[in-house]
């Protein structure tokens, strides 16, 4: 399936889901829901603050789909943009905002799932990502957390794809560089050689 | 995850990161994805969805409808009063076309009263020295005749026809002796069409007994069907 195919069966189920249709709008939840929650539970200190955050932000969604247009936009960027402000909102009120290392060191315990990463090499993307400009943290986790194309994450940021895949680049000249500064077990970063995707 | 490239280690290594430190759990997205979705069934019984934004709304329509009325209204008071020459003339003939009969020797009745009516338009407009009204009326009088024509070779009834439009070639032949060079030709060619026409129905079998009066005088027509019998057109005689 093309990106523009995806990016139709999507505005279908946005329309549908306007429309007050339950099964469209569970599935947009099924697309979105985690991908959202890894964005989120990037930027915030634990896994009951993401799950609250995720479901302030569907709520935000519900109230504001009768309003939603399309406009050239996509809906992830539309969505997204809720999840960022509903961060932000929350690092106000509740919490200043803390560096990523702090944030997920704090939660509650190693999933299964973490046994195939070291606790080394965790630490040392945590460190090295709390290195980078806000800008570039916000490329990777958009990009490589929640998984958003550099078209989406340009109608996000309001930037030409262009120019997110120029931050992209950057940011992992920059993630490299750090995770080679830190001298990671098996180096297996090399700053020179990233090239454009 | 989408458009990733998964060759590059340092995007693998990002992409186990999320996976191992930032996925939610499914009893996490489970439970979630049930309140959320019983929120939005809430939301969607008590607050229908509007309806999409009408480009009419229903006060507009009843505008829209009453400006047309107004404005058929006053076409038509204004058409009413239109002579030849005038700008309603044209639309106030169209008008009386539809309450003229479908079909029958009451259509051809009618038409030759309309007939009449333009002559005496024609003839009065002469003798006010109007020349580009009679003119008008006479070419009206020419799309009347051409409707004449028709209607007869359809109905069957022509004594009394052929009768009304020998009257109507003398009135047109001293209206011919009072106009300008210009308008004598739309006149001229008027009268041949109505000479055609008698010649015509001449040609045609006898027409079947009973169909309309025999004689016809001016003015005095039997089978008015519209407004316009207001004046008569002139018989015989000159200036």
């Amino acid at each position: 399936m093309t990106d523009h195919d995806e990016r139709r069966d999507i505005e279908t189920l946005v329309q549908r889901a306007k429309r007050g249709d339950h099964v469209a709008f569970t599935a947009l939840y099924d697309v979105y829901a985690e991908r959202l929650y890894r964005f989120v539970r990037s930027r915030v200190r634990d896994d009951l603050d993401a799950e609250d955050l995720v479901q302030r932000v569907f709520l935000k969604m519900i109230e504001a789909l009768p309003r939603y247009q399309e406009r050239g936009r996509p809906f992830a960027a539309w969505l997204f943009r809720l999840a960022r402000n509903a961060v932000i909102d929350h690092g106000r009120t509740r919490h200043p905002a803390e560096p990523l290392a702090h944030a997920v060191g704090a939660a509650p315990g190693p999933g299964p799932e973490e046994v195939a990463l070291t606790a080394l090499e965790i630490a040392a993307i945590e460190t090295a990502m709390d290195a980078l400009t806000q800008q570039q943290r916000d490329v990777i986790a958009y990009r490589f957390f929640a998984g958003l194309s550099p078209a989406e994450i340009g109608a996000l940021l309001g930037k030409r794809e262009g120019t997110v895949r120029a931050l992209q680049f950057r940011a992992l000249v920059a993630l490299r560089r750090e995770l080679a500064e830190q001298g990671t077990p098996d180096r297996p970063f090399d700053a020179e050689t990233e090239s454009i995707r | 995850m989408t458009g990733v490239h998964p060759a590059d280690p340092l995007e693998v290594l990002l992409a186990r990161y999320a996976e191992s430190r930032l996925a939610p759990s499914t009893a996490q997205m489970t439970g979630l994805r049930s309140r959320l979705v019983q929120a939005y069934v809430i939301r969607a019984v008590r607050e229908p969805r509007p309806a999409p934004r009408r480009i009419y709304p229903r006060w507009r329509w009843a505008f829209i409808l009453a400006t047309v009325l107004a404005l058929t209204a006053g076409s038509s008071l204004a058409a009413a009063q239109s002579g030849p020459g005038q700008p309603f003339y044209h639309l106030r003939l169209s008008l009386e076309s539809l309450t003229l009969p479908a079909q029958g020797s009451a259509r051809v009745h009618a038409l030759l009263d309309r007939l009449d009516a333009r002559l005496a338009e024609a003839s009065a407009a002469s003798q006010r020295g109007d020349h580009g009204a009679a003119a008008d009326a006479v070419a009206a009088y020419e799309d009347t005749l051409a409707a004449l024509r028709a209607s007869v070779e359809s109905s069957g009834s022509d004594a009394f026809v052929i009768d009304r439009l020998a009257q109507h070639a003398v009135v047109l032949e001293n209206l011919l002796d009072r106009l300008p060079p210009p308008a004598q030709q739309g006149l001229q060619h008027a009268l041949d069409q109505t000479q055609r026409a008698r010649d015509a129905i001449s040609r045609r079998p006898a027409s079947q007994p009973g169909n309309g009066p025999p004689t016809w005088a001016p003015g005095a027509s039997q089978h008015t069907s519209g407004p316009e019998q207001t004046s008569s057109p002139e018989p015989t005689g000159g200036p």
